[in-house]
């Protein structure tokens, strides 16, 4: 993942950073609720239907249309920890002036001018993640920079523009277990909590840039002392184009490190993307070669022994066939890691309709068990170099899907198609939604302008928190210590914790190794370290400096801190009985071989497992399992 | 452009500058201030606004407000305006669905955003509106009347008198299945018992709906409340009376069905404001279905014809008791010729001893004294206490349970159509369209 497989430069490669963050206010924007996600099960369920409604030019908005179009049925779950504000029975209040001049201090942290007077916008979303079917959001500072430091790369030093920095409400959280089919469930208590979006100019000009600025303004951010940490409180979407290609919106990247394998597998997109569209100018295929005739397909299996059409019959589908002129071959086009240009078209039914997917010419028809008869009858329908698209499902549903994927292969025909994307853990994208078009945006009816208070701001100018990488400097220093392991600390969010332990006079050392390697060597076991406060670490140093506890033990107390957090560190610890010095570990090798030495004779090496099931009945948890084996192989082989 | 148009909403020194720096509404900008710039277009302003701030719309959509004083240069780039304009379209309408028309009577049904200032305007014709919801179409056919675009705490007896006649006209020469009016919440349950009591027997279900929340909304009940009113108003099955049908509850699951002379707004914001005071609702729709809850008719007067009256009288006051009240407040009725008093008593329907002396006065005035109770829920009862005792030997008629509003309208329906003082008062003490129950069933509170 080195993010330079392609030549970015050649390839006319922009991006920019778009940085949703949520404030650490008490309550929320626009209501005296408290801003805090709720535990217990809903007290209630409120159902709502959404309607699309006129835009300001009178049409509505595409995007809109095609969420109503779904049909979907939405469901609220209502907690103690909301009101009626949430669930649109009650106009805003007044906006939280905290989170307001929250988003001022970040605003002027990163140099931007602040607005005089700003108005409360409404931002139209039908998917049901906001009940009043928009988000309200208003523009806080604009035209500001950071500069990014020449940092692990070749990077010159660089002017990173911040064009718009937006105070907003969070939306509400959808709920996978609940929602079913067209039911979809939203949990309300996220809803209304403060948000900031920091949103860069697209002078981005490769991925390495792209993970400066990302890297450095989620670092700015967090040690700015206005938002909330832990897992999801800041998201991050990259906005990423090919000059031959056009805008796409990656979200859900959560960790820094895929920021290059996204953008690759992206731009690996964009470029496959455009070999089509070339191939097309090849075969000279135009936009009106390729005809929305749906055709009825369901007599050639009239008796099949594929079961998805057995059973799809017993539901009444039907089978509907789409030719597809001069597409012969492309719709199979590797565009991602098992992604094909045909999944882009399936994505998007999936997106747009309530269908599971499309099947079609270029693929395997065989694993849908098709005979081969059912197969050369299907072929009949086009033309040698033509493809289809097969879908099975109710009339109107599958004339909209077909239409779906007939739009989107118009679309092909020019390029790349502006779409928002969602990232998985693999940095492989799919289809989410069009852009959104400017004018779902208006003017909040509810609230009036507001005016932004300059005396105020003067003073949040006049008082801004040093910037880490000052931070960085300073206590790299003050303890002597790299700036590399300094830079660690402050990037893990753990200089706090660090200077604290340092004034109980705690061994620089072990803390050191305990701040920046255990913790992430046990994250990256899977244990959820975001659990593991600065205070369970003070603790684990207290214990270690009254000797309740031994050094090696450290590992051990953390992972069963991190498995439940409800347990504190004493009790962990008087559980184990205070951990084991490698002195003592010596010591009970050393018993128990004298013990086995029947055993040893007789196995030999062998013996070893056994052996360290013994050892480790006395030493689990008090010390970690590497020194044990370690040690123990160390002194068994002494004596064989 | 009119000439007031260029500078809507910008006063005092900040409209100086604009016509110094001949800047006008709809101008496209670019503002250099100290550092950076701005482009955006000039929007018109609210009145209501800071007057110091010139409104901007940035190309991003979002709109700020900017001090011209700490401005350094402007640049103009072009003009743009935007016009706002909701298509009329033409339904297909299925011939041998029943007709229904649609009366707008203004309120936030028929509201919509002012997109240029971001207010709500009442602005949105049963047109736009129909246009908006064309699945109506399958319901009925439809035909929309506009009547007047204001809110409803404008609205008063001309009004009523306007509605009237159109109802009126309409039933004699279009012959509908039913009509249902678009209006605001805030007064709609006066103009539901004003309408019940003007119109005798009438042929046709007649409907008022609303909404709580704009249209221009996604999440708008408009639509709920629209289609179920034109669902109902177009079965066989709805009652020929005044009805209001809103929102059940805050999902959009199922719409109440309350009689015209029961019901009450009871929250300022919710969905489900509406309620049926002291009985149960007369039924609801759900999932298209009409389900009553109540076998009982409304009472029909002996003349059996159907007609309209569209007299009321307006010299009819409603008074809140509350501590500490001075008996100036009942001078004022008498001294300005008021012709009846609607009190709205404490409890059981009473007012402060003090104010008995004056309250006799107004009754020898000639001024019909009715007594309702502020608890909306439950029976005045004059004969319990000593004070109720002497209210009644003043002359206050005690209301039953009648509601306090719907006993205004009634009293200023009454007063505008019978001249007969004991007449008024004896009508005023019966049950003569459901706003006065008999008795009380326990589960009904």
């Amino acid at each position: 993942m080195t993010g330079k497989i392609h030549d970015y430069k050649a390839l006319g490669f922009k991006a920019g950073i778009e940085i949703h963050a949520q404030l650490s206010t008490k309550r929320k924007l626009f209501c005296h609720c408290p801003a805090v996600l709720s535990q217990d099960d809903p007290q209630s369920f409120v159902q709502r239907k959404f309607r699309p409604v006129l835009g300001e030019m009178g049409i509505f908005d595409p995007a809109l249309l095609v969420e109503f179009e779904k049909g979907h049925t939405i469901f609220y779950e209502v907690f103690d920890s909301v009101c009626t504000y949430e669930l649109d029975e009650t106009p805003p209040f007044k906006i939280n002036e905290d989170a307001l001049y929250a988003s001022v201090k970040l605003a002027k942290m990163l140099n931007c001018h602040i607005v005089e007077e700003t108005s409360i916008c409404r931002k139209n979303y039908l998917d049901g993640s906001v009940p009043c079917g928009f988000q309200r959001t208003a523009l806080v500072g604009y035209d500001g920079y950071i500069s990014l430091k020449k940092e692990q790369t070749e990077l010159e030093e660089k002017k990173l523009v911040i064009s718009w920095i937006y105070i907003e409400e969070d939306a509400a959280r959808k709920d996978n277990d609940r929602s079913k089919d067209k039911n979809i469930f939203f949990k309300l208590d996220r809803l209304g909590i403060p948000l900031i979006e920091i949103v860069t100019d697209h002078n981005l000009y490769s991925p390495t840039e792209v993970v400066s600025a990302a890297r450095t303004l989620g670092m700015l951010i967090k040690s700015s002392g206005i938002v909330r940490k832990g897992l999801g409180t800041l998201r991050q979407d990259i906005n990423v184009s090919i000059a031959k290609g056009d805008r796409v919106e990656l979200k859900g990247i959560q960790l820094l490190d895929l920021i290059p394998n996204a953008i690759d597998l992206e731009i690996q997109r964009q470029k496959g993307l455009i070999s089509i569209q070339e191939e097309l100018s090849k075969r000279n295929i135009q936009p009106k070669d390729i005809l929305l005739q749906i055709l009825d397909a369901t007599e050639i299996f009239s008796n099949s022994s594929s079961k998805m059409v057995q059973s799809a019959f017993k539901r009444e589908q039907r089978v509907f066939l789409l030719p597809i002129a001069g597409f012969n071959g492309l719709l199979g086009r590797k565009l991602q890691p098992n992604k094909r240009f045909g999944t882009e078209l399936s994505d998007r039914v999936k997106a747009f309709t309530n269908l599971k997917g499309i099947i079609h010419s270029d693929e395997d028809l065989m694993k849908y068990n098709f005979s081969e008869k059912e197969i050369q009858k299907l072929s009949r329908y086009i033309r040698e170099e033509d493809a289809y698209v097969i879908v099975i499902g109710k009339k109107e549903e599958a004339e909209k899907a077909l239409t779906c994927v007939h739009e989107r292969i118009i679309a092909a025909i020019q390029g790349v198609h502006p779409e928002t994307r969602q990232v998985d853990s693999e940095g492989i994208s799919t289809f989410t939604r069009d852009l959104h078009g400017r004018s779902r945006l208006y003017p909040d009816t509810d609230l009036p302008p507001l005016v932004i208070d300059p005396k105020r701001v003067k003073i949040i100018q006049e008082s801004l928190p040093e910037h880490f990488w000052d931070r960085i400097d300073k206590i790299s220093k003050k303890y002597s210590i790299t700036e590399s392991v300094a830079e660690d600390l402050v990037y893990k969010d753990r200089a706090d914790v660090f200077e604290k332990l340092m004034q109980k006079k705690a061994p620089l050392k072990t803390v050191i190794t305990t701040l920046t390697q255990t913790l992430t060597a046990i994250s990256r076991e899977g244990v959820n370290i975001d659990e593991i406060t600065d205070d369970h670490l003070m603790e684990i140093f207290r214990e270690l400096r009254s000797k309740r506890v031994a050094k090696e033990a450290i590992p051990e107390i953390i992972i069963q801190l991190g498995t439940d957090s409800r347990r504190s560190v004493k009790e962990i610890v008087s559980k184990f009985g205070g951990g084991m010095s490698e002195e003592e570990l010596n010591q009970l090798i050393v018993k128990i071989l004298n013990k086995s030495r029947s055993l040893i004779k007789e196995r030999g090496m062998d013996a070893f497992s056994p052996l360290m099931g013994l050892v480790m009945k006395d030493a689990r948890g008090k010390i970690d399992g590497k020194i044990v084996s370690d040690t123990l192989r160390k002194l068994l082989k002494e004596r064989v | 452009m009119k000439s007031e148009e260029t500078f809507i909403g910008y006063k005092g020194t900040t409209l100086k500058w604009m016509k110094n720096q001949s800047l006008k509404v709809w101008d496209e900008i670019e503002i250099i201030k100290e550092g950076t710039s701005l482009k955006g277009v000039i929007l018109p302003r609210s009145e209501l606004a800071d007057p110091n701030f010139i409104s901007l719309k940035l190309p991003t959509g979002y709109n700020i407000g900017f001090d011209p004083i700490k401005t350094k240069k402007i640049k103009k780039i072009g003009h743009f305006e935007a016009k706002y304009r909701i298509p009329k379209t033409e339904i297909s309408q299925k011939p041998n669905l029943p007709l229904i028309p649609i009366l707008g009577c203004g309120g936030t049904i028929a509201s919509r955003l002012d997109y240029q200032t971001g207010g709500t305007i009442p602005a949105l014709s049963p047109e736009e509106l129909f246009s908006s919801f064309p699945e109506i179409a399958d319901l009925a056919r439809v035909e929309t009347h506009l009547l007047f675009e204001i809110f409803s705490e404008n609205l008063n007896f001309d009004h009523y008198e306007r509605i009237l006649k159109a109802i009126d006209d309409i039933i004699k020469t279009r012959s509908p299945q039913g009509i249902v009016l678009t209006h605001g919440t805030d007064t709609m349950a006066f103009t539901a018992s004003a309408l019940t009591f003007a119109i005798n027997n009438p042929p046709i279900p007649i409907v008022i709906t609303g909404s709580q929340r704009s249209s221009d909304r996604p999440s708008s009940d408009a639509f709920f409340n629209l289609y179920n009113s034109v669902l109902y108003a177009a079965s066989p099955r709805a009652r020929k009376q005044v009805v209001i049908i809103m929102h059940e509850e805050s999902s959009d699951t199922s719409c109440t069905i309350h009689t015209g002379t029961r019901v009450r707004k009871m929250h300022s914001s919710r969905r489900d404001t509406f309620k049926t005071i002291g009985e149960s609702p007369l039924g609801r729709i759900i999932n298209g279905k009409i389900q009553y809850s109540r076998k009982d008719k409304v009472i029909e007067s002996k003349d059996s014809h159907y007609h309209v009256s569209t007299k009321f009288e307006r010299m009819v006051g409603l008074i809140n008791h509350y501590p500490g009240i001075q008996s100036d407040v009942i001078d004022f009725y008498v001294n300005a010729g008021y012709k009846g008093l609607v009190l709205a008593g404490t409890g059981l329907g009473h007012f402060s001893s003090n104010l008995i002396p004056v309250i006799r006065k107004a009754v020898n005035n000639g001024l019909i004294v009715v007594m309702t109770t502020q608890c909306l829920q439950g029976f005045t009862g004059l004969s319990v206490y000593e004070n109720g005792r002497q209210l009644q030997k003043a002359g206050v008629i005690p209301l039953s349970n009648i509601l306090p509003e719907i006993a205004y309208i009634k009293l200023a329906y009454l007063l505008g159509n019978y001249r007969e003082s004991e007449k008024i008062k004896e009508l005023m003490k019966m049950n003569l369209k459901g706003e006065i129950k008999s008795r009380e069933r326990f589960c009904e509170f």
